[in-house]
């Protein structure tokens, strides 16, 4: 652990400062935070336990190679739908910025590319055990830092940071909304903050949301896992079809468009996710749909709902972009 | 009465509706009827009827189904079919028909009046009446002693395509027929392009959705599993429509079990002789003792 980063650092209960003392870090108040392979912990995941084990296990059933990949995938998706157009944009961005906190960071790899495009510090922070996996892989960047803790507690001081990201992560807290402000909290006046959530599906789809999830967030991660297995190979069934159905009319009342969809697609939006991309391999697929049935809070939301967020925190938006898997928004505090 | 209503619009804006089909041998909805049942081809539903003087369909609709029974009834029998709604339908598709009487009745009201019967039959109807076991026991009352009654009810779907049917059910209970008829031809049109697919997937078990491993019409797949989106080439956009219509609108539409079944057969002091589940529906037979 750097001594840039304690710079950083407050106790996530009351604030005061920290130091360091003997293997731990450490307030006046009688806190105390211990210091694993050099990475500060500073929260107890609580009633969040089982969000952090979702992850946690989840990352560590991917290789590099397949993160790797789906980096590359990851980053260009990122660059359009935060409104930088390509890293160029995003370099233009950090070039200027001083500290950067990358919320939720999983697997490091964001992280990493602030850390690259960035002259400042950026802070790596995650619930999950997934951030010493993330140390261990992108550890030797100087101005990168580790941090384990929950974004509903954070160990830092208000409007601390520069540019803060919660990239598809606080749709996985308790309250979607107070991450929000939260995080907001943390951006310095004239910095930005990103943030990626869940977007709320046609109704059919939320029904079955609701009905599966019951079940399996309170599946083990092996049978969750085999759970998933099963709704991949339905996935990957319905798209090896290819099959396209051309509706001319819809049915609103579904949620289903006029015009031509994919069989797949169709089931998948307006009725139960079962994920398959081609292109990936089988075990991501897999992972993929995990990814949605295991973790304990899986919030959707509406753009309506988030800008109501940005305006209560008093930020402007600066960017939004609407799939129907999410919605990406960008958002700057006034100087 | 959205039910009521419901079932007077069908069949007196359709008498016709689906009334061939059920007397061609070949068609769907005939050979469903036979099979489900357990009768081996028309000469099985015959032999079910041979030896009944009184026979009763009860919630006969448009009377298709009550010209079936007629055609197979041994000489001199009576068919009687009774319907809440659209006995008039029935009366006049059935006029000049020897030996078939039709009236007005309720299934959950004092039927003491049309006496007693060898064999009832009462298809889908029982799951539109908003109290499913108190109808049933009130048919059993009707049999001779040895009598038959055989039923055949909606089954409790998987998860997801309850959903949609309690979804859409509340969506147009209060429409117009015309409104609600629009939704169902949408509905009908994702059956059809499914159906144009004509293609086979092969599933995993997945038990926490209701689904069974297997292999499937993917159109038959998404309808049991997700969405009713009846579809069938041998009827027309409109009647196809009017299928799900059928299923949509009808706010008394309840959804049962095997178990369930066997239960009001069990409560009325009947012996289950046939049971059959489909993905569809439960039918079964029940015996009165002799």
């Amino acid at each position: 652990m750097r001594d840039r980063l304690l710079e950083l650092l407050v106790c996530p209960v009351d604030h005061g400062r920290l130091r360091r003392d003997d293997g731990a870090l450490v307030d006046d108040h009688g806190h105390r935070y211990p210091i694993r392979d050099g990475i500060p912990w500073l929260a107890d995941p609580g009633e969040q336990a089982g969000t952090a084990e979702t992850f946690g296990s989840k990352w560590s059933l991917v290789s590099e190679e397949e993160r790797d990949r789906l980096a590359a995938f990851q980053f260009e998706w990122y660059d359009k739908r935060f409104g930088w157009g390509s890293e160029a944009g995003l370099a233009r961005h950090l070039s200027g910025v001083e500290r950067v906190l990358d919320a939720g960071t999983g697997t490091g790899y964001d992280a990493d590319r602030y850390a690259r495009l960035c002259p400042g510090d950026v802070v790596a922070f995650d619930l999950s055990e997934s951030v010493v996996a993330a140390a261990e892989r992108w550890g030797e960047r100087s101005n990168l830092h580790f941090a384990q803790g929950d974004i509903l507690a954070p160990p830092f001081a208000a409007e601390s940071f520069d540019f803060v990201v919660a990239d598809q992560v606080i749709h996985h807290t308790p309250d979607c909304a107070r991450a929000f402000r939260t995080l907001a909290s943390l951006v310095r006046p004239g910095g930005q903050i990103s943030v990626y959530v869940y977007k709320r599906k046609a109704l059919i789809r939320e029904l079955a949301d609701e009905h599966v999830r019951a079940i399996t967030t309170r599946m083990s991660v092996q049978e969750c896992m085999e759970f998933s297995e099963q709704v991949t190979e339905l996935g990957r069934e319905l798209s090896r079809l290819g099959g396209r159905v051309s509706l001319e009319r819809g049915v609103p009342l579904l949620g289903i468009e006029p015009g031509e969809h994919d069989v797949q697609r169709l089931v998948y939006w307006s009725f139960l996710k079962c994920f398959w991309n081609e292109d990936w391999d089988h075990r991501l697929n897999v992972l993929t749909n995990f990814d949605w049935y295991h973790p304990p809070y899986a919030s959707r939301h509406t753009e309506e709902e988030m800008r109501g967020w940005c305006a209560e925190c008093g930020l402007d938006v600066v960017h939004v972009d609407v799939v129907e898997s999410g919605i990406s928004i960008r958002a700057a505090k006034p100087s | 009465m959205n039910t009521a209503r419901s079932f007077h619009d069908k069949w007196h804006r359709n008498p016709d509706l689906a009334f061939r089909q059920t007397l061609t041998e070949g068609a769907d909805i005939h050979d469903w009827i036979l099979a489900r049942n357990g009768w081996d081809g028309p000469a099985g539903l015959a032999e079910q009827l041979s030896g009944c003087r009184r026979i009763l369909d009860a919630g006969c609709g448009n009377g298709r189904v009550t010209a079936l029974l007629a055609r197979h009834a041994p000489e001199g029998a009576e068919v009687v079919g009774v319907d809440l709604t659209s006995a008039d339908v029935a009366r006049e598709n059935l006029a000049g028909l020897d030996g078939v009487t039709i009236g007005e009745a309720d299934l959950l009201g004092d039927l003491g009046l049309l006496g007693e019967f060898d064999f009832v039959y009462c298809q889908e109807v029982l799951h539109h009446t908003g109290d499913p076991a108190g109808a049933f026991a009130n048919l059993a009352g009707r049999l001779s002693p040895g009598g038959e009654l055989a039923v055949y009810v909606y089954r409790r779907k998987a998860p997801v395509r309850e959903f949609t049917d309690d979804h859409l059910r509340r969506a147009i209970a209060d429409l117009p027929y015309e409104q609600a008829m629009e939704v169902c031809r949408r509905v009908a049109e994702v059956g059809r392009a499914l159906s144009a697919l004509d293609a086979r997937i092969t599933v995993p078990e997945i038990a926490e959705l209701g689904i069974a491993g297997g292999e499937y019409d993917v159109q038959r797949f998404v309808y049991h599993h997700f969405m009713k989106c009846f579809w069938s080439d041998e009827l027309d956009a409109e009647g196809n429509a009017l299928l799900n219509y059928d299923w949509y609108h009808p706010q008394d539409c309840t959804r049962h079990t095997l178990d369930e079944v066997l239960g009001w057969c069990a409560e009325a002091g009947l012996q289950p002789v046939h049971r059959h589940v489909d993905p569809y529906g439960i039918t079964v037979r029940g015996r009165r003792a002799a």
